[in-house]
């Protein structure tokens, strides 16, 4: 399986540069924009790297499941891959954020950090799931469509006069607390089912 | 001898399609054609052999382990070449070979760059820049690289021109010379089936026809001819399968001493290549 998730994470070595052009703007305006940064970046560089995998691995199943892996094996690197990645991009996407922060281009805001964070781990992997188990000529549109959507959700959220309540109440918070883990792991599961399904029933 | 593939009463359905209980097996040290008309089963099989799609019944066995249960030591055994010739197309060959090689235990660099430079290939070169035939030559370099007992190819030389098919003939006819590794050979140019093969497995429709030793073959059969008037029952009933026309009738048989005995110089008996043996065996009375 170790070998299965090294072939994914070479193929990335190949993203079109159209792709990283594209991010790279994302970035640049997210970042100086300040709110919806995490929600619109982290799970965009995840789906476009899905997006890079997928374009090279997806019309290539023949040779793939005719090489030494089982289908169980692929599926689960696929899987991990795609956690691996979310994890990854978290990280880098931290850290630019941290250093855009200390550079003075972008403004901490730690509740707006955290709050996005949240919503975008179990979001990132279940569409990611989702993308891993559809035809890659839809992952493109989706993609674009995820930054559509994420854009009008931020940006509806911003000009929306309401206080909120986290930190406030314990109890709220704990209800809160116990809704994101649920959504966590309903996420996890979902997103690691549907790439089994692909790709242990797909005939060749 | 030892068994390196085991086909026993395999059965894959599909809407239009169904393969029907085929029964072959091929020995250590030999290559098997396997042929047939286009449709008829060749390519089920085959992806049924590695896994590719699921059997609805019946039993493979290779190297005398199951399939499923054994899948990953099994095709690290096994080298394939398949007629879509699926590679990475915008990466260069060192890379697609990189992407592979990983997966074998046994994947020699040595045997790969010689068969590279045997195959005049530049291995910078990009997939896509490549012509059908220097494609196909190399998804055998990379079949070939790993020390694989059991080659699986599912028509490799489709669409070649003959200098490059007897190439890849006469490569394959080197790579068992040893007499440990075997060929599953599938191809419906029956020319390169007749040069190379040991065995010949013919399905038409989904079922198996005949899986044979190719000298037996030869020396089993034989075209008889003759004119509608001696063509009685008895005659008939001695023939596998008849046409008929105008001028006369031929038929195959596999009981051509008794003919010639019973019908003297009123019949001529033809010595059948395989082609003819095949076509006879997959019409219907005509």
């Amino acid at each position: 399986m170790k070998k299965a998730i090294k072939h994914n994470l070479l193929l990335l070595k190949n993203m079109p540069l159209s792709m990283i052009a594209l991010l790279l703007f994302l970035i640049s305006v997210f970042i100086i924009q300040g709110e919806g940064f995490f929600i619109i970046i982290v799970p965009t560089v995840t789906f476009f790297s899905i997006l890079t995998m997928e374009s090279f691995d997806g019309k290539k199943y023949n040779t793939l499941f005719s090489i030494p892996i089982t289908r169980t094996e692929f599926a689960k690197a696929k899987f991990y891959t795609l956690l691996i990645l979310n994890g990854a991009v978290v990280l880098f996407i931290l850290a630019l954020y941290f250093v855009c922060v200390h550079a003075g281009i972008a403004k901490l805001n730690i509740l707006s950090l955290v709050l996005e964070l949240a919503i975008t781990l179990p979001l990132s992997i279940f569409v990611g799931g989702v993308l891993f188990g559809i035809k890659v000529d839809y992952i493109a549109s989706i993609t674009l469509l995820y930054i559509l959507i994420a854009n009008l959700f931020v940006i509806n959220v911003n000009t929306v006069d309401v206080e909120l309540q986290i930190g406030k109440d314990i109890i709220l918070d704990s209800l809160v607390l116990i809704m994101w883990s649920g959504l966590s792991i309903a996420s996890y599961m979902g997103s690691k089912r549907i790439i089994f399904n692909k790709y242990i029933d797909m005939e060749l | 001898m030892e068994n390196i593939l085991e086909i026993k009463n395999l059965s894959k359905s599909y809407n239009n399609f169904q393969l029907n209980d085929v029964n072959f097996t091929l020995r250590k040290g030999y290559i098997m054609g396997f042929v047939g008309p286009n449709g008829a089963g060749k390519t089920t099989t085959i992806k049924l052999i590695m896994n590719l799609i699921k059997k609805s019944s019946g039993e493979i066995k290779i190297f005398g382990l199951d399939n499923l249960e054994y899948e990953k030591e099994i095709k690290n055994r096994i080298g394939f070449v398949y007629d879509d010739l699926n590679f990475y197309d915008t990466f260069s060959l060192k890379n697609n070979a990189k992407l592979i090689a990983d997966f074998y235990d046994k994947w020699s660099w040595n045997t790969f760059n010689n068969y590279m430079e045997k195959f005049k290939i530049n291995e910078d070169q990009k997939f896509k820049e490549l012509s059908k035939g220097m494609k196909a030559k190399f998804a055998l370099a990379l079949a070939l690289s790993h020390d694989a007992e059991l080659l699986i190819m599912d028509e490799p030389t489709s669409g070649l021109d003959p200098i490059f098919r007897n190439e890849i003939i006469n490569i394959l006819q080197e790579y068992i010379e040893d007499g440990s590794r075997s060929i599953l050979f599938s191809s419906h140019i029956i020319s390169d089936i007749e040069k190379m093969a040991d065995y010949i497995t013919f399905i038409n429709n989904g079922e198996i026809v005949f899986s044979e030793d190719k000298n037996l073959l030869e020396d089993t059969y034989r075209i008889v001819k003759g004119g509608l008037d001696i063509l009685d029952n008895k005659l008939e009933n001695e023939c596998i399968k008849i046409k008929r026309n105008k001028y006369g009738f031929s038929g195959l048989t596999s009981n051509y001493k008794n003919l010639i005995e019973k019908y003297g110089s009123d019949i001529v008996i033809d010595k059948p290549d395989i082609e003819e043996i095949m076509i006879y065996m997959a019409g219907d009375n005509e």
